[in-house]
């Protein structure tokens, strides 16, 4: 059974990786404005002015078994140059932080915020440094995924290898109206198997403090 | 007369005895083991063991439903993790749907049981056949009543209502039902608890908490914490 669970958390390790990099474009999109204009290079230029960003988002898991889709909800708050808070306060509570360069996850429980020690963590230290390129808005060098401009406001990211496409077939991301702003991402699974988060109260610039990413509950 | 004794001993330190009759002896430790490991139920009369039956059938939910909790899983070593657990179980006819996913959303195994099992979609190290006959086993004997009539029904020692039931020739299965609305299952296979399963209801048997702990052949807890459950009708 230890094996087990070793085995169980580098591979979701693994997987988690290969989401981080779609998880980059989001955060990399979620300030720039429209990319109608399919320019990658005038959207790469508009990265460099992104200090902070903050956003509640709302998560929605269809599979066909659901009677209605599971949602979960949270927030996350980004600083220049590395500083991540990703947390999730419903029907689970989780926090992921980097900030000095070091990653910290915790798991809320009845007893309150455990700390998740796991070699997985070493993992996403390494990820951090694919966060910090594609906010510079090199996206479209991560050699893991093909991007693509669809339309005014879509971009689809599919990964080339086999592997990560079975787990992974394709990320949309939802450009809102209002210039800079995600309105959705779509991660699928399948077909009939995907995850769709809404953005909200997304604020660029606006000062993002550095207890954010110090501090647990 | 003791027929496991020809001479009375002297001395107790040096006491020998000699065996009159083998056999007996031989089935009176049969009998000690066979029993060593289940509880004693103390008989009751026809009329309440008959409403003790009822009481263990109507612990279960009946008919078809859909519950989503959230699962923390502890292993020795003080490792932990937590993930989402959807699961449909159906009474009649007997089936189990039952997807685990990370927080993220994640699937990590989509499996389905009825008259045989199917994997829908399953990660490593998900994707052995013997993860998910456990899984569908565990989550059998959580939801689910245990197949067919108890072979005894009384009261505990500690004075709860409890049905006991044969569910495989080395298995069998306590349904304990205690008050404030809380269900205990225990599952002995050759008389040594393999499993126990206890959990706070809600009205309709919705199972609310549920503390799942597993013995044998390893060890681990799990603590379920019900997000969503509704009644299913097709």
């Amino acid at each position: 059974m230890g094996e087990w669970f070793e085995m169980v958390r580098n591979r979701l390790t693994r997987t988690l990786w290969s989401i981080w990099p779609a998880m980059c474009v989001v955060l990399f999109f979620i300030t720039v404005p429209c990319a109608g204009s399919g320019d990658w290079d005038r959207i790469r230029e508009k990265a460099i002015d992104i200090q902070t960003i903050s956003a509640r988002f709302v998560q929605e898991k269809h599979l066909e078994i659901l009677i209605k889709p599971l949602i979960s909800k949270g927030a996350f708050y980004f600083k220049a140059p590395g500083s991540l808070r990703w947390e999730y306060f419903s029907p689970i509570q989780s926090l992921l932080l980097m900030h000095d360069g070091k990653v910290r996850r915790f798991v809320g429980s009845e007893s309150g915020f455990k700390e998740d020690a796991g070699p997985g963590l070493q993992a996403m230290e390494m990820v951090l440094q694919e966060i910090t390129r594609w906010l510079k808005g090199e996206f479209t060098d991560n050699p893991d995924y093909h991007s693509s401009l669809e339309g005014d406001n879509k971009i689809v990211m599919v990964p080339r290898n086999k592997s990560f496409s079975k787990i992974i077939q394709k990320i949309e991301i939802l450009l809102s109206d209002r210039p800079g702003v995600i309105e959705t991402v779509t991660i699928y699974e399948g077909k009939t198997s995907f995850t769709k988060i809404r953005f909200q109260d997304v604020d660029i610039n606006q000062g993002v403090a550095d207890t954010l990413f110090e501090s647990i509950p | 007369m003791n027929p496991f004794r020809k001479n009375p001993p002297v001395d107790l330190k040096m006491t020998r005895y000699k065996v009159q009759n083998p056999v007996l002896l031989l089935l009176g430790m049969f009998l000690l083991t066979a029993c060593a490991g289940l509880p004693r139920i103390n008989a009751v009369d026809a009329a309440l063991a008959s409403k003790t039956i009822k009481v263990c059938e109507t612990a279960f939910p009946d008919g078809k439903w859909q519950f989503a909790h959230v699962i923390e899983a502890s292993f020795p070593g003080g490792r932990e993790a937590q993930l989402i657990g959807v699961t449909e179980v159906s009474s009649h006819p007997e089936r189990i749907h039952a997807v685990m996913m990370t927080i993220e959303g994640l699937v990590l195994f989509d499996g389905l049981k009825d008259d045989k099992l199917t994997i829908n979609r399953s990660i490593t190290p998900f994707d052995s056949i013997g993860f998910a006959k456990g899984l569908m086993e565990d989550i059998r004997l959580i939801f689910l009543k245990p197949d067919g009539e108890p072979i005894d029904a009384g009261i505990t020692e500690n004075g709860f209502e409890v049905c006991r039931y044969r569910v495989s020739n080395d298995a069998v299965v306590d349904v304990m039902v205690r008050p404030d609305h809380m269900l205990e299952i225990r599952k002995y296979t050759n008389e040594r608890l393999i499993r126990k399963v206890v959990a706070e209801l809600s009205p309709g048997s919705v199972p609310e908490k549920i503390n799942f702990t597993a013995h044998k052949p390893a060890e681990y807890r799990l603590n379920l914490r019900l997000i969503s459950g509704e009644q299913i009708t097709d």
